[in-house]
This record gives structure tokens, sequence and C-alpha cells, in this order.
């Protein structure tokens, strides 16, 4: 069960409109390392978590990641705001505009739309897990490079918060990993002859 | 959104940012007593920031806000809106 609350994580007020920049960032809101499939993907994985640490954090950071797909819809909208037909073609978001005006969809930053393969649950906790430190460090990775292409301090700093979210992430689960490895070799037995 | 509704709703988020990152941290870190004190500390002054802003600007969360919050829930600016050269986005149009 989820409440919503009225407000970002972060607050995010952009005062330019840049629909260019706005179809680079819109990956992390459906592309193959954003916010959307890391969120279910978690969420959907905590049910074969093996102990109520790896549930609780795959429960808390899918929900954060909720939080952070609103964040980056947020961000795509704000940059497509109030845009004038001369500006769409300046810009390039015409071939964007043609199937969804200044909606915001899910896709990559190429176009495509969502892939659903990005929530892979495997339901092996150690398969899982180790997906999710890659998918965490893919997502920093895709954020440095949003943050080399933007130049408008409003996006910007709430991408470097996105960013850093990832490595907190990418940290809890690896204490969580390390913690169902120690289970299992708790488990092992070892004899020992006399 | 007026100045002091802005800095109000700003120091929510700082709390409650700090809420998060300790509950994650405390997920995996159940028995740090100072991370758990910092929680608790977080967590009441969030409560008590959120509750006072609540009264002045409305509900933050379905449950919040008394009893204006049944038909007040609905009011924006909505947390993806903002304001442009001190108007409300709703102002302007999106759909071009």
């Amino acid at each position: 069960m989820w409440t919503y609350e009225k407000k970002l994580q972060y607050p995010i007020k952009i005062k330019n409109a840049n629909p260019r920049l706005a179809k680079a960032i819109i990956t992390q809101y459906g592309g193959p390392d954003g916010e959307l499939g890391a969120s279910l993907r978690y969420l959907s994985q905590r049910y074969t978590m093996p102990n109520d640490t790896a549930r609780a954090a795959l429960n808390d950071i899918g929900t954060e990641e909720l939080g952070h797909l609103e964040m980056v819809g947020t961000i795509v909208h704000q940059l497509t705001r109030n845009l004038t037909m001369p500006e769409i073609k300046k810009f390039g978001f015409d071939d964007y505009y043609a199937d969804h005006r200044v909606g915001v969809y899910t896709m990559g930053a190429g176009g495509a739309a969502f892939d659903a393969n990005a929530f892979a649950v495997k339901g092996d906790p150690i398969a899982d897990l180790h997906e999710n430190l890659a998918a965490e460090q893919k997502a920093r990775s895709t954020y440095e490079n949003l943050i080399r292409i933007a130049d408008d301090p409003d996006v910007i700093e709430p991408l470097k918060v996105l960013r850093a979210r990832e490595i907190v992430h990418f940290q809890r689960f690896g204490e969580v990993l390390r913690g169902i490895l120690d289970d299992i070799d708790r488990h092992k037995v070892f004899a020992v002859k006399k | 959104m007026n100045r002091n509704r802005e800095m109000m709703l700003r120091e929510i988020q700082e709390l409650d940012f700090r809420v998060q990152d300790l509950r994650l941290y405390l997920d995996t870190h159940p028995q740090e007593t100072a991370a758990a004190e910092a929680y608790n500390t977080a967590v009441k002054k969030g409560k008590a920031m959120t509750d006072h802003y609540e009264k002045l600007y409305g509900a933050v969360t379905p449950t919040g806000g008394g009893d204006a919050t049944a038909r007040r829930w609905v009011e924006g600016p909505w947390p993806w809106q903002s304001y442009k050269a001190g108007k409300e986005e709703g102002a302007y149009h999106v759909d071009v």
C-alpha cells in the first residue's frame, strides 16, 4: 500500500524550456536503466528475498525510486512547458511531438518505448541482487552522462541528487548481498575427522 | 507559491530526506544506536513541521490538514508544477 505525498523528494524549479535536453533526460523515466524499471524491479523482487533485511531494503529502495520517477517526470515536463511551434521545430522536438505532444511518455533517449525486460526478476536472491548492483551503477553512469549534456543549473542540481542516491542504493544492496552470503556460509557444515 | 510556503516545504523536504536516507541505512544496520536516534529525531521534527505547514497551506498527505482536506486536497500547485516569472504554471498553456 502506498500513500501519496504532495511534494517532490528534492525541489525542482526549471525556468527555461529545453526540449532537446528533455529528450535525453527522458531515458531515466522509461529507458533501460531508468527509474520505472528500477522501482518495479525491486518491488517485484522483494517477494522472494530470504530475510527481513533484504525484504525491507528492496521495499524501501523500490519506494524511493517511485519518488525519483516523479522527479524525472517533473524535469521532463518543466523542460517542455510553454513551447511554441517554431521552438518545437528549432529544438528538434517535432518527432516526439508527433506521437506525444508534450506528454511525458516512458521511453529511452533514442525513442524506444519502455521494455519490460528491465524488470529482470530471476527469483534467485543472489542473481537479483547482482542485477541490482549493476543497475545502480548503470543509472549512476547515465546520470553522469546527462549532467555532462545539461548546461542549466536548474536541471543539473536535481540530476546530481539522483546520481548520489544511486551510489547510496548500491551500497545498501551490497550490504544486503553480504548478509545473504554470510547466512549461506553459516549453514555449511564441515565434518572434522578425528 | 509564496516565499514562506516554499521555505517551509524545503525544510520538510530536508527532514524527510534525512528520514529516507537513515531508513535505508537502518534497514541494513538495525543495531546502530546513533543512527536510530537521528532517525527518531528527524521523524519527530518532520512530523511537527508537516503539521504546521498543513495548517497554513493544506494537506501534504490525504489524511493530513484536518477536515478541510476532504474538499481541498485537489487544489494545486501539484509538485510537478512550478512558477515562472511569478505566475503559476497553470496560467501557461502546456499542450502547445
